[in-house]
Parts: C-alpha cells; sequence; structure tokens
C-alpha cells in the first residue's frame, strides 16, 4: 500500500468513528450504567396478531420481564440488553420477513423465535443464512431435526419428546385402544406419527385416525366416527379454540362419558376450561397454570417470577388473559440462558459465536429463579432441549397437575448431528 | 435502480420490489390488456416456486430451473386457460378465485409433495444479497422489455381490442380464445418466474404462496399504480411493499384494511391508479407551458 | 355408531347447516338480482354479523339480543356499501373491485379490533337432547328453526306483499320500473340491506356453533358462491333447494368417506358448474 490509500483509509476510519460518536451521543447509548460499550440487541418474533396472539402476548411480557430485570442487575457482561420484536401475525411468511427485519434492518444479535412451528421453520434458514443464533420456540420435531442447523438451540420440548416422555403413562393409566382425532397438517400428522408408533410398539391398537381438514367448523361429522364401542380413548391432536371446540362437541354427544378424553400440548393452553364438556379432560403441560400445582422445590423462584411477569396463581393475568403455561416461560429463560452463555464463554462479537455455540451445547440447568420452569438440559448432538413434563386434568373447573415425568423421560433418537 | 446501498435490509427490499412489481406485471398484463380479472395468478406463482426448488433438487443449475420455471408456469397456464376464458367477466373472477383457494389446499393437504404450510428449503448455496438483487433486475429489466414489445406488438392491439370490443375483433377476424389463452398462460408465465425468483432468493418455499391473498396483492398493487401500463404495477407493488416494511404501523394489522380502502378510494377516485396522476401531473405541466 | 344412527344424525346436522347457507345465498340472490353484479364482500357481512353477536355479548351479558342487532347492524352495512356501488352499477368488474376492497377493508378492520385470536361463545341454550345414541344441543334445532322461520317470510315478502313487488320489478327492468314512477334508487337500497340483514342474521345465528376469526367470511364465501351458482345466480328457491342438499351430502360424506378428498371434489364441481352452468353470466 502507499501513502495515499494509507490516508484514506485513516482517514474514512477517523470519520467513521467520529461518526459512530456522534450518533452514539445522540441516541444516548454511552450513558453510565450498564455499558460503556454497545447494548446486546437481541430480536424477538412473538405472535401479537392472529391465531396465536395469546401466546404473543405472554412471550412479549415474559421477555421484557426478563430483559428489565437482567439489566437492573448490569446487563450482560456489563452490556445492556436492547429487546426489539416484531408481530409474525401468526403467518410463516410475514414471520420469516420479520426475522429478515431483525437481523439486518434492527441488528439483532441473537433471536428469540417463535410459538409457531411454520415461522420457525422458515426463519431458519435466514438465521443459517446471516448466521444468527435462533431460539425457536414451535414445537415441530424437524426444527432440532432434518431442518435444524448448529445456529438454532431449542430449550423446550419437540411434539416427539412429549410423545417420548408421555405414551407409556397414558397407555398404563387411560388405555391402550386409540382412537386419535387430528389436525391434517404438518403439525398433526407428525404428533399423529410420534405417538402412534409408540403406542403400537408397545403392543397398543389406534382403533382409528380421523384426519381433520384445516378451518373445520362443524366437529359433529367426524366424531360421529369414533368407535367408542372398540376405544378406551379418544386422543385429540388439534390446536387452540379447534380442540376446545372438538372437546364441547364431544361433551355436547356424550362422548365423555363413553371414553376418557385426551389432548396434546395446545389443547388448553391459554384457553378456559370452565365448561361443562371438559371436566376430565386429560393433557399434558411443560409448567403447571396454577401456582398451588407446581412442586415445592420451585414454588419460592415460582412466587417471584409470576410476580414479575404479572401472573396470578390461578393462571390469569391482566385482563383475565389466561397464560399459555407450556410456554411462555421460554422467552425468561432462554434470555438468561443467553446471559449465562455469553459470559461464560467470553462473547463479544459476532465473530465469538461459534464460541458462544459451543458453551450452549450440552449445557445443564437447575431450577431457579433464572429457570423456573426447572431443571433441563440441551443435548449437544440436536441442540435439543430436554425439561420436566405434566399430566393434568379438568377437574370441578380447574387444571390438576397428575403426575410429573423426569427430563430424560423424553429422550428420543436425535434426527440430525449438528 | 441504484447499484450502491446503505445496508443489507435495503437490498433485500429493493429485491422484493421488483419481483413483487413484476408478479403484479403478471395481472396487469391479463387484466389491464387483456380485460380478464384473474384472481389466479397466485396459483402459478405457487407452480413456480416449486418448479424452481424441484428444478435445483434435480440437479439443474438456476439458470436452467428458471427457465424451467418459466416454461412450467406457461404450459400450466396454457391449460388452464384453454378451459375458463371462455367465461365472462365475473364468473371468469370467480373460477380464478375458487381455483386459487383449491389450488391452496391441495398444497397444504400434499405435505410430502410441498412441505405443506411449513415449507420446504430450496438447496443450494447462499450467493450474497447482492448477487440476488442483481439477478432479479437483470430479469426483470428483460421481462418489462419484453412485455413492452409485446402490447405494442399486433398481439398486444390484438389483446386491447378485443378487451375494449370483442364482437367487433370477432368480426375482424381475431380468434378470441387463442388470444386470451396467449395472454393468460405468458401472465402465468411471468407470475411464475416471480414466484420461483421469490423462493431462490429467500431459499423457502411453501404452500402460502398459493394463498388467495397473494392474488389479492397483485390485483391491488396493479390498480393502485395504474391498470393498462407497463409501470402501474412496479408504482403500486413498489409503494406498498416499501411501506409494510418499513413503516412500523403498517408492518401489521393495519395492512388489509389499508389495502381494502386504497382500492376503493382508487377506484372511484382515481380510477387510473398512480400512473393516471402522474400523467395528469406531466400534462399540466406541459399544458401550462403551451399557454 | 350404526349406520341408520348416522345417516339420521348427518342428516340433522345437514338440515342445521343448510338453513344458514340458505340464508346466506338467499341474501346473496337478493342482491346479485337487484344489481346484477356479485357482491364479494357477502362472506365479510356473514362476519361482522358473527363479532357482532360477540360484542353484544360481551356487553350486555346475554347472546339473545343480537338475533335482532346483527341483522340491523349489517343490513345498515350493506346499504352503506350499496350507495357506494350504485353510481356504477352496470360495470361488473367494478363493482367485483369495489366490493373486494370493501371485503378487504372489512376483514381488516375485525382483525384489527378483534386481534385476530378465534374467538368462542358458549351455547346459549346448554342442554342437548339425546337422539339415535348420540347428544345433539338444543341450540342447533333453534337454529335451524328460525332459518326455516325467517325463509319462509321472505317467500311471503317476495311473493306477497307489495315491497316484494317492487323488489321484483326493479330486478326484472329497472329501466322501465323508473319510467312508472318507482324509486329505483330506494329499492335498490332496500334491497342490499336486506341481502345483508339476512347474512347478518346467518352470521349471528352461526355464532355459538364455531369459532369466530376475521377471515371466517371468506371461508364460506367459497361455500356460498357453489351454491348460489349450482341453483342459478339470482334464483333464490332453487339455490335453497341446493344449499339443503349440499349441506347435508357433506355432512354424510364426512361421516362415512375422506372429508379432505370431499372438499376438493365439491371445489371441482363447482368450477365444472360455473363454467357450463346456467344462470345469467354477465
Amino acid at each position: 500500500m502507499n501513502n495515499g490509500d494509507w490516508d484514506r483509509l485513516t482517514r474514512r476510519s477517523f470519520l467513521k468513528g467520529l461518526l459512530g460518536t456522534g450518533i452514539g451521543i445522540l441516541t444516548g447509548s454511552f450513558s453510565l450504567q450498564a455499558s460503556a460499550v454497545s447494548p446486546i440487541t437481541v430480536g424477538l418474533q412473538v405472535e401479537l396478531t392472529g391465531g396465536l396472539s395469546t401466546y404473543g402476548y405472554w412471550h412479549l411480557k415474559s421477555a421484557r420481564a426478563a430483559a428489565k430485570k437482567i439489566n437492573s442487575e448490569g446487563g450482560i457482561a456489563g452490556r445492556k440488553v436492547k429487546l426489539v420484536h416484531e408481530d409474525t401475525e401468526t403467518d410463516p411468511a410475514t414471520g420469516s420477513r420479520k426475522m429478515r427485519r431483525l437481523v439486518l434492518k434492527r441488528g439483532a444479535d441473537v433471536v428469540l423465535g417463535s410459538q409457531h412451528s411454520g415461522v420457525c421453520l422458515a426463519s431458519i434458514p435466514v438465521s443459517r443464512r446471516f448466521s444468527v443464533p435462533y431460539f425457536p420456540i414451535g414445537e415441530a420435531t424437524q426444527i432440532t431435526g432434518n431442518r435444524g442447523h448448529k445456529y438454532v438451540f431449542r430449550t423446550n420440548y419437540s411434539v416427539e419428546a412429549h410423545a417420548q416422555s408421555g405414551y407409556s403413562w397414558v397407555m398404563e393409566n387411560l388405555g391402550t385402544n386409540w382412537s386419535v382425532i387430528y389436525a391434517n397438517y404438518a403439525m398433526g400428522q407428525s404428533a399423529l406419527k410420534e405417538w402412534s408408533s409408540r403406542l403400537q410398539a408397545e403392543g397398543g391398537n389406534l382403533i382409528q385416525s380421523i384426519a381433520v381438514p384445516q378451518g373445520t367448523d362443524d366437529f359433529g361429522p367426524y366424531l360421529q366416527k369414533v368407535n367408542s364401542d372398540k376405544s378406551d380413548l379418544l386422543f385429540i391432536i388439534l390446536y387452540g379454540p379447534d380442540a376446545l371446540g372438538c372437546v364441547r362437541r364431544a361433551g355436547e354427544m356424550g362422548l365423555n362419558n363413553e371414553l376418557e378424553v385426551f389432548g396434546n400440548t395446545g389443547s388448553v393452553e391459554a384457553l378456559d376450561v370452565d365448561f361443562p364438556g371438559a371436566e376430565g379432560l386429560w393433557s399434558v403441560t411443560n409448567y403447571p397454570r396454577r401456582l398451588e400445582e407446581i412442586p415445592d422445590e420451585l414454588k419460592s423462584f415460582n412466587r417471584e417470577f409470576r410476580d414479575k411477569v404479572e401472573l396470578r396463581p390461578d393462571g390469569s393475568g391482566p385482563g383475565g388473559k389466561i397464560v399459555d403455561a407450556s410456554h411462555f416461560w421460554v422467552p425468561w429463560e432462554n434470555l438468561h440462558l443467553i446471559k449465562m452463555a455469553i459470559e461464560s464463554s467470553g462473547w463479544r462479537e459476532k465473530k465469538d459465536h461459534p464460541r458462544l455455540i459451543k458453551q450452549l451445547e450440552g449445557i445443564s440447568l437447575q431450577g431457579s429463579l433464572e429457570h423456573p420452569q426447572g431443571e433441563k438440559y440441551i443435548r449437544q448432538m440436536d441442540h435439543q432441549g430436554f425439561h420436566a413434563q405434566y399430566i393434568q386434568r379438568v377437574e370441578e373447573g380447574v387444571l390438576r397437575i397428575k403426575k410429573r415425568l423426569a427430563p430424560d423421560s423424553g429422550e428420543y433418537e436425535p434426527h440430525s448431528s449438528l | 435502480m441504484l447499484p450502491i446501498f446503505a445496508g443489507r435490509f435495503q437490498l433485500v427490499l429493493f429485491t422484493e420490489i421488483l419481483i413483487w412489481g413484476t408478479y403484479a406485471l403478471s395481472f396487469d398484463l391479463v387484466f389491464g390488456y387483456a380485460g380478464l380479472l384473474s384472481f389466479g395468478q397466485s396459483i402459478f406463482f405457487g407452480i413456480g416456486g416449486y418448479s424452481i426448488l424441484y428444478g435445483l433438487k434435480l440437479g439443474f443449475g438456476p439458470g436452467v430451473s428458471l427457465l424451467v420455471v418459466f416454461l412450467v408456469a406457461c404450459i400450466a397456464g396454457m391449460v388452464i386457460g384453454a378451459a375458463v376464458v371462455r367465461a365472462e367477466g365475473s364468473r371468469f373472477f370467480l373460477i380464478t378465485l375458487v381455483g386459487s383457494i383449491l389450488f391452496y389446499i391441495l398444497a397444504v393437504d400434499n405435505s410430502w409433495l410441498t412441505g405443506g404450510t411449513d415449507g420446504m428449503v430450496v438447496p443450494g448455496k447462499f450467493l450474497g444479497l447482492e448477487r440476488y438483487y442483481y439477478l432479479v433486475l437483470a430479469i426483470t429489466l428483460v421481462l418489462v422489455g419484453l412485455v413492452w414489445l409485446l402490447v405494442n406488438s399486433p398481439l398486444g392491439l390484438g389483446l386491447k381490442l378485443i378487451r375494449d370490443n370483442k364482437e367487433r375483433a370477432r368480426l375482424l377476424g381475431y380468434s378470441v380464445k387463442k388470444f386470451r389463452v396467449m395472454a393468460f398462460s405468458i401472465g402465468a408465465g411471468i407470475a411464475g418466474l416471480a414466484g420461483g425468483l421469490y423462493g431462490y432468493t429467500t431459499g423457502f418455499v411453501s404452500a402460502g404462496f398459493f394463498h388467495w391473498t397473494k392474488s389479492a396483492d397483485a390485483v391491488v398493487w396493479t390498480v393502485l399504480g395504474g391498470t393498462g401500463t407497463v409501470f402501474g404495477p412496479f408504482l403500486g407493488a413498489g409503494l406498498l411493499t416499501f411501506v409494510r416494511n418499513t413503516v412500523s404501523a403498517m408492518t401489521g394489522k393495519f395492512y388489509t384494511a389499508t389495502l381494502g380502502l386504497l382500492l376503493i378510494a382508487t377506484i372511484i377516485v382515481f380510477p387510473d391508479g398512480l400512473t393516471g396522476i402522474f400523467q395528469k401531473l406531466l400534462e399540466e405541466i406541459g399544458g401550462s407551458s403551451d399557454e | 355408531m350404526e349406520v341408520i344412527s348416522k345417516i339420521a344424525f348427518g342428516l340433522l346436522n345437514g338440515a342445521v347447516w343448510g338453513s344458514v347457507l340458505a340464508l346466506l345465498s338467499s341474501g346473496l340472490n337478493v342482491v346479485f338480482g337487484l344489481m346484477g353484479a356479485v357482491n364479494v364482500a357477502h362472506g365479510s357481512f356473514y362476519m361482522i354479523g358473527a363479532f357482532t353477536s360477540l360484542v353484544v355479548f360481551e356487553g350486555l351479558g346475554t347472546f339473545w339480543p343480537s338475533l335482532a342487532i346483527s341483522p340491523l347492524v349489517v343490513g345498515l352495512l350493506a346499504v352503506l356499501v350499496g350507495a357506494i356501488i350504485r353510481p356504477v352499477r352496470g360495470k361488473t368488474l367494478v363493482v367485483v373491485m369495489i366490493t373486494f376492497g370493501a371485503m378487504l377493508t372489512l376483514q381488516g378492520s375485525a382483525l384489527i379490533i378483534w386481534g385476530g385470536r378465534p374467538r368462542r361463545l358458549p351455547l346459549p341454550i346448554l342442554e342437548s337432547f339425546s337422539i339415535f345414541g348420540s347428544g345433539y344441543s338444543y341450540y342447533r334445532l333453534l337454529v335451524a328453526a328460525l332459518s326455516g322461520l325467517v325463509l319462509l317470510s321472505l317467500w311471503f315478502l317476495l311473493r306477497r306483499s307489495s315491497l316484494g313487488v317492487l323488489l321484483r320489478a326493479v330486478r326484472t327492468d329497472s329501466q322501465l320500473s323508473q319510467s312508472i314512477g318507482i324509486p329505483v334508487q330506494k329499492i335498490n337500497l332496500i334491497g342490499f340491506g336486506l341481502g345483508g340483514g339476512l347474512a347478518g342474521l346467518s352470521g349471528a345465528l352461526i355464532a355459538p356453533l364455531v369459532s369466530l376469526t376475521p377471515d371466517m367470511g371468506l371461508r364460506i364465501f367459497a361455500t356460498v358462491f357453489l351454491i348460489v351458482i349450482l341453483g342459478g345466480l339470482g334464483r333464490i328457491w332453487q339455490a335453497t333447494l341446493v344449499a339443503f342438499v349440499f349441506a347435508a351430502t357433506r355432512s354424510l360424506a364426512t361421516a362415512f368417506l375422506d372429508p379432505t378428498k370431499g372438499l376438493i371434489l365439491t371445489f371441482f364441481i363447482a368450477i365444472l358448474a360455473i363454467l357450463f352452468g346456467s344462470g345469467t353470466g354477465e
């Protein structure tokens, strides 16, 4: 390089530095509190409108509460946490567009993901393309399977983990002859496969599987097909209000008097279970909705955690909104997980991502205020998390926990090797 | 069309604007020039998206795959067009709308082929946002050029005649059906190419490509920009895509309602769309200097 | 369930859904007959009717008043849309575009107001009766009965009342009607209001039975159009018959066969019907 180039270089970087400082002063990122350096930007994909908007409400709340707590305690490695969020509108195309926006426009260093599996699957290529650590919450097994990659970490259960953990209990306690009614698209089909393959491997009988197209309003004709003579259990794999609509119609038709009824996750989340047809409904959950059902050793952490997130002991929040117990804790825990991983690995900027990833792989956590859902670990091979799961039942209009299943009960054969 | 950008986000945004403009152009060709109110452009957008997926999966290079995309979509357009162009006005609209819904359902239900709403990842190395931008820019310019030539050619003139006065065209010896099918299939090809480009540059295709709201977008953008023009679709698509991605209030739930109101307002107040407004402005300026 | 029970249940179910579809298709046909063009926003009227019931329920604590309020609200809304369309009545494509814009606006507004999360109303009558070995809610029976009553009233209105005569006159030949002193503009708007009111009522009736989303209108729109085309555009009573047959067939087909294939088959038939069907096209 000749002198001219050097001059140009130093001049340019000087100007850049001046500009940067100027902007920094103007935007106030030079504050005395938790950062003398730039903040760490955490992106958040949330469903604020559309079918899963009740989930998004809680996820945003829980993420904000975590960021507030972390910043008041000095931030992450002395740097402030800046939380930026985008609404996925519960739509995969919009969700992946928002992911690009978070990464390219809003400068997210890491992204906490969406509840919607379609959004997650559409966003994973973006996370890979721009090398951004991504923490999706959606349950589709492929997220940490054949569609995953090393920048993707999921701390909560996949559909297969739920099945692996829960199927023996269901077979022992509710029956081995199942009639399954399921949503006829990817999620429903995969849940059907995961649960019924295990049922059949243990000698149980899949009496029938009834596919329900998306957008069905009238469950009557589908429920008519249920063979209540041969079956012990009506297994419902539907999501949100569809699940409850189906349960209501089943109650109306008197099916819940003839069979046990079991719904997988998503069947009661964020929904009111206090109506006649719901009585006796079984389901799985990652976290008890009501404080009194939480295991004693975790109660004190959860009192404090729920207080910070404005969640009442009965599982409702501001405006009577009911919490999506299975997943609302994930952003809170993930933010604390990221903090811990950044501080232990010495991560400073994008090029340090491999260090961050190494730190996260195989990590093991205990129940605490930072991890109120309880002990968990992330499997190194596929970046899938394992934690406790609970069987619950609707009794007298409220959800009661009937059984806790240990974290390793959900372990299944990994579908990828990262 | 500026090649120098401040950031990656703007690159992605402009690439998208070009793709959506092309997509809207496909609708304009079918409606603005041929007079067929097609609510089914999303059908071909989806076909295009999945064609590039499978083209690349089968091992063809991007160039060949994009060509295949155009051809496949064109042929699909020819087949579907031959069956439906006989329908008039609102019937045609209805068939294409129902068809669009039907294709979406088919795509969702056959997730072995399409991945359903979860979609499938498009194979291939990420070549960088700039390369994608230049690719899309090049293709768009070529397409716009071709369409411009087309609408000013005998074919284009024939289409306009058929659109404005079908009986007279028939008397003059034009085969209404042939011209319409041709227009519809070229429109299908362009919509398919837009779909293929979108799938290729984002690396992802899903059943959502077929959703009727995508057909609606093409309609509204074109009407807003000005039907029967080559640049109108780009104006409309560009404006709305830009607003949707940058104005935070518009990125969310206000988009659909705003779209609806814009459509009504445009039809009632500015039937010629934005290009109409520009033209009027130009006339004013030009006119005043005459005086 | 035995075969007989299944068939009986299917027919009963079909009667309930068929009656709602009949209300909707009648409303659409009334408007088509007057405007000569298809109202794409008809499904959105139904959706607004359903959400109005939600508002009434949440506001007043009871569902029943909405059976009067929803038709009124939606009827007025329809008159508004009718007024906007009036100047361009003859131009089919323009009408289609405007009503499409209205549909987007209504759907978008519902999204803004209610957020897109599916809503549910509790059944206004909790009791069920037992039939053919299965439970069936009394409310569903009420829906069928009420719809039947309204359809009957509609028949009387159109065939026997003076308003009916005027409506039919305007439909048949609006220019002639105008020349003999019939206030065509007013009649058109009344017709629109009537069509909208029918849509609003069906939305209210259905509300406790389904989950309410902003796009529920479009989903039922496709079905209603199919019915209207199969019956012949503008032919109210043929469409009513088709509505019942369609609903019963769908119910039975779902109970006995694979539903998705049935749905796709239905759409194919729809397209064939539109292509080759009779009834006024333009």
